[in-house]
This record gives structure tokens, C-alpha cells and sequence, in this order.
């Protein structure tokens, strides 16, 4: 059978000296469904950009990659040119951002076929994004970016990137900006270019559903290589066990005594971004309560201004209008931008965001970014450098990260590790309330198990979590009450 | 971080030759006074607008002084007063950048505002400007570099400040109670003398010619003593039947720009994906 595409003992190194890939050999057939499975860091993106020839010029590439009969390794950019587009497809991961927001979507498809110095046909253009579920497309590929949804606007790169009848088409992580209900309808559509498809993603449940054949990719080797079923009902490597192992935490959480006192307070609280004559309402008097040891799930679609909510109650932004109590005490104000409360600035709430690595000074140790908060200017007594250093040791092993040198630099740790660094440091600060901004979406399965655990292990000691995310399974399986969020407004 | 920066630093090819350069000029202003026979400044009429050979292996000038002592020395006072040129700005900018970032408001509307005067005005203009004020002499002239480029450098120390102000790990530390002062020194002055570095050096070349250029116009060292620009110029009249004179302070100058360059594109890629 003719391969379309063959990787040979690939092995990918980066200018900086870090070693992305070693050793990777695979191949696919024509028509073939493979998915590339493994957490982020794992090298899956750079076996994708590799087979496309888009590493960065001072990449070393070691071994040999096949794209039909074509080598990509050392091969020129007018070759690569007449690869990619025409005999390779490819669908990047965020489609808000790989569309210019001043040029309107025909424009963008028919791109396709002006690089290659062709005349865009009309009809094809439209048929194709007919066929994908876009209704009226001759008349909507008229439109602006903005005016389409994230899951029409990464259809609409599918039929750009299908333009040219390619051979294979190479899908990095397609469906990971957008929630979980339109990420079948994509896949779908991906399949229907009638391409072999490279399919790069973190949830091996998605993936289980559409290839035929999944790769396991993990610190930047294949592990595993097999037929889905295989892999599915038969894991072999220990990771990939873990992996499909890791089903969400069952049942319910332990249910909290009630009555119990309020943590954290909105009376109203809405927020207003841009001024001028179209002012965004990103948060509408949403009113909430949130009692101690409870946690509290907030579900909605990126935009909707659950991420907003959540600064206006940690304090970090100060709401338009309304009011936010803090353990009682008025702590912003809409018509103050100065805090209220001295809750606000002494640990009573901690952050956790969804990218680890950007919360984490990436010159600081880690024992000391864990201990920071012990540093705080409220507290009368600062801990010296070593028993600081006892205490991040203590608090470590709290979060399961007994293994981890202390003087490690945060870009040593997988990003797994260093969300759970950054959850020792809430700790530390002795938070009444945590709120948490899609803790565990950078993270796999696997991993986001452990950290929804020790989420809901924090609250049983009394901390109320509020935490958001695109993903209802894991509020379900984590809060004691989810609430929906739809275009600012919060409803139960 | 410091070795693997260094470590991914002496990676690059262009980087090494970088270092080679420096560290032969280096070696070229601290041992040659040590080994030349020739005092910089002693005058021989005997031995004036002598070519290059195995005695005075760049020549001599029209007083008959030997140019490789000239330049050695030369070198000292050159490359000296780019690198405190840039460490006074580095210095005076991070201070004023910061402060005027993390206080905000009216102090920050005011200073960035005269900034923005400064920055109207071409910086070798507002050098001659601080040295007809000042008056002509070495001293002066650094004092009139670090003034012309100060204004850019707070700019950007600013931008810098603002940006890393709005980091996940400075919210954190804010929420936790962590003071101010210890959010400046800890997160944010360190974050930014990097990027700041990284600039100055790309700035070094920049630097050395302005001096050379101001000393070439007799604004900086005066005679006898030497310097690369005020060799230039002297050697002006005499270039067409003693080319060495203008070529080896020339070649000098090229050759230290060419290195900072190098070295600071090389710093630049190397920091690049951490920042």
C-alpha cells in the first residue's frame, strides 16, 4: 500500500537546545484516520509543524519524513511551497485567530487558491462549505470574521484547507477552542475532505470516536502505535493506561453542613469593557453567593464572561456597577476603583489560572514561588530561607510533587507539575476562597484527574472554590452547584 | 538561567566570532600598553608618517607617534565610555521606567510627556546641545550620551514594567499581600533589566560610533591624548600618503561594532522564547 505520509527515526531539536521529538517513526496510508495523542509538551505540534516543513530555520531535524514521494527533510521552500496547500491541508488550532479580522471569509478561502496563482472558483468555494453545514454560504462567506462562531469559522478552514483536493490533511489540535459539542461536528467535517487526516489532540475520548489508528505520544517518543480498539480495550504502555484510566472523578462531592457563612459575595456586580458608543457588557447583575467548603461551578463558552466574574471576585478588576463582599466586608464597589476591605490584599483570595507556566516567575525556584505568599506584607512574622524551604518541601508532598527538586526552574516541570505548584502556593496564603479559571483545559486527562482531587480534598478543609470552565462533565463531577453562563448573564 | 543562557549563547557560530573580536580587543587595551616599547603620546619628528613595518607595525603619525599604542590606548577610553554610556543609562533608566510605570497616573502623564519632547529631538542634536552647555572634554561627553538616549530608554523600561505588571505571577503575589516594593525587586526590576540588556547591547555599536562621531567634531578628548573618533580626524589630512593613519582606527572601530552586534543579536535569540 503507498504511504502518504512516513516518518523515520524523526528526531526534532531546537535552537535553544531542547529535544522535542526523538526517534519517531510512523507511517499512513491513503484515506487513513490517525490520531496523535499525549499531553501538552509532548512533542505532538512539532511532529505536526515537522511534516509540513514549519520549524523554525535553526532546527536540527534528524531522519527522514515522507509526504507522499516527496522528502520534507532539508527540502527547499519552493518544494515545500508545492506540498503544502496543494498536496497537504493543514487546520491550525485557534480559528479566531488564523482568520485577518478586515478581510471576510470568502477571501480567505479563496487565498488558497490565489498563492498558487489560480483563479478562485466561485461555486466550489460555496459547495464546499455547503457541504461542510454552513446554510446560505453564498451568501455568509460574505461576512466579517466576528460575525461568525468559532466552530463555523474553523469549518471554514477546512474547506480552505481542503481547496485543493489534498492528499493528507494535517489537524492540530482543531477542536481545543471550542466546546465539547461542536468538536464531533468537526471532526466530522474534517473527515468528509476525503484526505487522509493527521489528527493531533489531548482527549483520547474525542480521538476514540473518529481514527482508525491512534499513536500515544509521550515525552516526545511514540509509546504506542496501534488500531483504536487495541489501544482502547488493551493499553500496553503505562502511560497510555493512565491515560484512558483516567475517567473523571465519580460521583458527587461531599455534601457541606449547612447553614454556613458567606466567602464571597456579588450583589449585582456587572462590567462594562470599551466606552465610547459600543460599550461591551461583559458580566450583567449576576448576583452570587458562596458559602465556606462549597464549590461552586460556573459553565459557559469562551466569551461569555465567566473569566470576568471571576477577576470582579477575586478583586482583581473592580465592577462598573455593583458591589463585592469578601467574608462580609465590602471590598469593591462600583463606584469606587479603590478596595474597600483589607481582605482583599492579604490571602483571602487566590488565583489559579489555566496556563501554569505563565502563573509561575520563570526565574523564581520553586520553593521559592511556592512559599511567596509567606512574604506578604499582613503577615508579622517572614519565615527565614530555610525554613521557607522546609515548608515548600511540606507543602509539595501535600499536592503529590515529593519528587521535585526545590531548585528546579518552573520551565523544568511538565505543565501538570506546575499547576500543581501553583495550587501549593494558594495554599500557602491560606485562602477562604480560591477561584480557579479553567484549572485543568491545558492539562490531559490524567493529570486534570489528580488536580480536580485535590481541588475538592482543599474544600472538604473549608475553602470555597469557584471555578470555571467550557467543560460540564468536570463541574459536574467536582461542584456542589454548577451555574450556566451565557453572554454575561448567570442563571442556575 | 545565567549558564544556560551563556551555554546557548556560545551555540552560535556568529556569537563566538562575537567574542573573539571583544576578547581580542579586549586583550588589545589591557596587555599592549603592557607590552609596547612605545609610549602613546611621545612625539619622535624623526620617525613621523612612517608605513607599517616589523617596528611600528601600524605605522606613526604625523609627530612621528607610534599608531598601535595610539589605538591600544585609544581603546580604553573608546570602549570604556560606550560601556559606562550604557550602564548610566541602563542604571538612571530602570529607575525612572519602573517608578513612573508602577505609580501610574499624573507622574506617569508628566514624565512621559517630557519624554516625548526628548524623544522629538534627534539624539546627536540634544548631545551637542548638553555639551555646548557643559563644555568640551571627556567627561562631559559621556554625561551628554547618557542624556540624549535616556528619554528612549525610559520609554521602553516603562513598557517593559507595565507588561510585566500585568503578569499572572505579579497578580498572585498582589493577592497574597505581598508588598510592592517586594513585587519591584523580586518580579518586575529583574524582568525588565533582561530585556533592557538585551537592548543596550544591540545599542553598543550605536554608541561607540556616536562618541567617535562627537570626538571626530573635537567635542570629547582633547589632545594629545588618544582616542579612536579624534585619530579620525586628525588623520584626515594626511590620508592620501599615510592611508594607515585613517584605516587602523577605522578598521578599530568597525571591528568593536561589528562585535557588539554580533554578540547582541546572539543575546537576543538566545533570551528570545523565555521572554
Amino acid at each position: 500500500m503507498k504511504h502518504i505520509l512516513h516518518f523515520q527515526k524523526v528526531s526534532v531539536t531546537y535552537a535553544n537546545g531542547f529535544c522535542a521529538a526523538r526517534d519517531v517513526s510512523f507511517a499512513m496510508t491513503e484515506g487513513e484516520c490517525l490520531a496523535i495523542v499525549g499531553e501538552s509538551g509532548s512533542g505532538k505540534t512539532t511532529i505536526a509543524r515537522a511534516a509540513l516543513g514549519l520549524l523554525p530555520v535553526n532546527t536540527k531535524i534528524e531522519g527522514s519524513i515522507r509526504v507522499s514521494e516527496t522528502e520534507v527533510v532539508g527540502a527547499g521552500e519552493k518544494v515545500l511551497r508545492n506540498l503544502r496547500g496543494l498536496v497537504v491541508g493543514f487546520v491550525a488550532q485557534d480559528p479566531y485567530s488564523s482568520f485577518n479580522p478586515l478581510s471576510k471569509i470568502y477571501n480567505h478561502i479563496a487565498e488558497a487558491w490565489r498563492v498558487h496563482g489560480l483563479e478562485p472558483p466561485k461555486n466550489l468555494i460555496v459547495g464546499a462549505l455547503e457541504r461542510l453545514g454552513i446554510n446560505t454560504a453564498e451568501k455568509t462567506s460574505e461576512m466579517y470574521p466576528h460575525q461568525w462562531s468559532g466552530g463555523m469559522l474553523q469549518r471554514a478552514t477546512i474547506a480552505a484547507a481542503g481547496a485543493h483536493e489534498p492528499q493528507l490533511v494535517i489537524a492540530d489540535e482543531p477542536t481545543s477552542a471550542l466546546d465539547a459539542n461542536r468538536a464531533d461536528e468537526i471532526l466530522t467535517a474534517l473527515r468528509l475532505t476525503g484526505a487522509a487526516v493527521l489528527f493531533i489532540s489531548h482527549d483520547i475520548n474525542l480521538v476514540a470516536k473518529h481514527a482508525r489508528r491512534i499513536a500515544v505520544c509521550y515525552n516526545g517518543t511514540i509509546v504506542e502505535i496501534g488500531e483504536t480498539r487495541q489501544i482502547i480495550e488493551n493499553p500496553q504502555h503505562s502511560y497510555t493506561k493512565k491515560l484512558i484510566g483516567a475517567a473523571l472523578p465519580e460521583g458527587k462531592p461531599v455534601p457541606i453542613k449547612e447553614p454556613c457563612e458567606t466567602i464571597v459575595e456579588a450583589k449585582n456586580a456587572s462590567q462594562v469593557y470599551g466606552n465610547g458608543e459600543n460599550p461591551v457588557a461583559a458580566v450583567s447583575n449576576v448576583n452570587l453567593q458562596v458559602g465556606r467548603g462549597e464549590i461552586v461551578g460556573i459553565c459557559g463558552n469562551s466569551g461569555c464572561g465567566k473569566s470576568t466574574l471571576l477577576r470582579m471576585l477575586a478583586t482583581i478588576e473592580t465592577p462598573a456597577q455593583g458591589e463585592i463582599y469578601l467574608g462580609g466586608e465590602l471590598a469593591t464597589s462600583g463606584e469606587s476603583r479603590k478596595l474597600m476591605s483589607k481582605k482583599t490584599r492579604s490571602g483571602f483570595v487566590m488565583p489559579i489560572f489555566q496556563d501554569p507556566l505563565a502563573s509561575l516567575d520563570r526565574r523564581w525556584a520553586i520553593w521559592r514561588a511556592v512559599t511567596e505568599p509567606l512574604t506578604a506584607k499582613h503577615l508579622t512574622e517572614k519565615p527565614s530561607r530555610r525554613t521557607r524551604r522546609e515548608i515548600a518541601r511540606k507543602i509539595l508532598r501535600e499536592v503529590g510533587l515529593e519528587t521535585v527538586d526545590l531548585d528546579a526552574k518552573p520551565d523544568r516541570l511538565s505543565i501538570g507539575q506546575c499547576q500543581r505548584v501553583a495550587i501549593a502556593r494558594a495554599l500557602l496564603a491560606k485562602p477562604a476562597l480560591i477561584v480557579a479559571d479553567e484549572p485543568t483545559s491545558a492539562l490531559d486527562a490524567s493529570v486534570s484527574k489528580t488536580i480536580l482531587r485535590l481541588l475538592s480534598k482543599i474544600a472538604e478543609n473549608g475553602t470555597a472554590i469557584v471555578i470555571v470552565s467550557h467543560d460540564v462533565s468536570v463541574l459536574d463531577s467536582l461542584c456542589h452547584r454548577v451555574l450556566h453562563m451565557r453572554e454575561g448573564v448567570l442563571s442556575g | 538561567m545565567k549558564n544556560r543562557t551563556l551555554q546557548k549563547l556560545l551555540a552560535k557560530n556568529s556569537a563566538r566570532v562575537g567574542i573573539i573580536i571583544a576578547g581580542f580587543l579586549l586583550i588589545l587595551t589591557l596587555v599592549a600598553p603592557l607590552v609596547l616599547t612605545f609610549e602613546p603620546n611621545a612625539q619622535n619628528p624623526a620617525e613621523k608618517l612612517l608605513a607599517p613595518s616589523f617596528e611600528h607595525l601600524l605605522g606613526t603619525d604625523q609627530y612621528g607617534r607610534d599608531v598601535l599604542a595610539r589605538i591600544a590606548s585609544g581603546a580604553f577610553r573608546s570602549l570604556g565610555a560606550a560601556v559606562l554610556v550604557l550602564s548610566g543609562t541602563l542604571f538612571l533608566s530602570l529607575i525612572a521606567g519602573i517608578a513612573v510605570g508602577m505609580l501610574g497616573g499624573i507622574v506617569d502623564s508628566v514624565v512621559m510627556r517630557v519624554v516625548d519632547v526628548f524623544l522629538a529631538l534627534p539624539s546627536l542634536v540634544l548631545a551637542l546641545a548638553v555639551v555646548g552647555v557643559l563644555g568640551v572634554g571627556f567627561e562631559n561627553l559621556l554625561i551628554a550620551l547618557v542624556f540624549s538616549s535616556l528619554a528612549y530608554y525610559i520609554r521602553l523600561a516603562r513598557s517593559y514594567a507595565l507588561n510585566a505588571g500585568r503578569r499572572q505571577d505579579v497578580i498572585v503575589a498582589r493577592l497574597a499581600g505581598v508588598s510592592w516594593t517586594r513585587i519591584i525587586f523580586g518580579h518586575i526590576a529583574p524582568d525588565v533589566f533582561a530585556q533592557m540588556l538585551i537592548v543596550a547591547t544591540l545599542d553598543l555599536g550605536g554608541v561607540i560610533v556616536a562618541f567617535a562621531g562627537l570626538s571626530f567634531l573635537g567635542l570629547g578628548v582633547q589632545p594629545p591624548d588618544a582616542e579612536w573618533g579624534a585619530m579620525l580626524s586628525e588623520s584626515r589630512l594626511f590620508f592620501t600618503n599615510a592611508p594607515w593613519l585613517l584605516l587602523a582606527p577605522a578598521g578599530a572601530i568597525f571591528l568593536s561594532v561589528m562585535a557588539a552586534n554580533l554578540i547582541g543579536n546572539a543575546l537576543r535569540d538566545a533570551n528570545g522564547n523565555e521572554l
